[in-house]
């Protein structure tokens, strides 16, 4: 049974995709706007790797409402690929912001 | 619908890219005009210059990894507008050598920081 047309899912699968587009664009403003004004790259690094981190989680999210939508061999592994290759994307950039912040943090 | 998003986040990878080109395009006549300073000072004055071109690389390698920073980012944008295999596998190449760069770039700079803590003052 498939889901209702009235529900917009399709829109709404892109209304997510967007918001995950424009927190990562934001993001790396903000970085831009950081390394004008206190001269750090880790600082600036941190902030972009953070954006990443959260755009990526609503892309997941929107990845992962697209596979109600698969229909066909060629769909399913087309989106296997992107979600996998999102998913390790956001394995580096938790790693680097982990490592990122061990260095802004002062030692005791 | 889908077209109109494609479209404005295509532009929106396309300046994420902009922005990771311009910082490296700085890095680089930053690193320059340092190196050209340090060139003709070592002329002017010769003595332990080692220490200050490693200090030009480590900065020119810590801007080239927040450049990284930005077209990773732009290769994530572009995973939404990725419609065939070609483009797919494409795309996850220029991914895979990018991280790879940014990670031996890392430890480059890691390294050389490393050896600089190590050093007696």
């Amino acid at each position: 049974m498939s889901l209702p047309d009235w529900l917009l899912l399709p829109d709404w699968i892109l209304a997510i995709e967007f918001v995950g587009a424009l927190l990562v664009v934001g993001y790396c403003l903000r970085a831009l706007w950081a390394l004008v004004r206190s001269r750090s790259i880790v600082v600036s690094r941190l902030i972009v790797a953070d954006g990443v981190i959260m755009g990526l989680s609503f892309k997941l999210a929107a990845t992962l409402l697209k596979t109600i939508y698969l229909h066909t061999w060629s769909q399913i592994l087309m989106l296997a690929s992107i979600l996998a290759l999102r998913t390790i994307v956001k394995r580096l950039f938790t790693w680097e912001r982990d490592r990122l912040a061990r260095r802004l943090t002062p030692r005791t | 619908m889908e077209a109109l998003f494609k479209y404005w986040t295509g532009i929106l990878a396309s300046g994420v890219e902009l922005s990771a080109s311009i910082l490296i395009g700085l890095a680089a006549v930053q690193a320059t005009f340092r190196a050209f300073l340090l060139f003709f000072r070592r002329a002017v004055q010769p003595g332990e210059d080692g220490e200050s071109k490693e200090r030009v690389r480590l900065s020119l390698g810590r801007w080239l990894a927040l450049a990284l920073e930005f077209e990773l980012a732009a290769d994530i944008l572009r995973t939404a507008v990725a419609p065939s295999w070609n483009e797919i596998g494409q795309l996850a190449a220029i991914v895979v050598l990018r991280t790879a760069l940014n990670y031996f770039l890392q430890q480059e700079i890691d390294k050389a920081m490393q050896r600089r803590h190590d050093e007696p003052s």
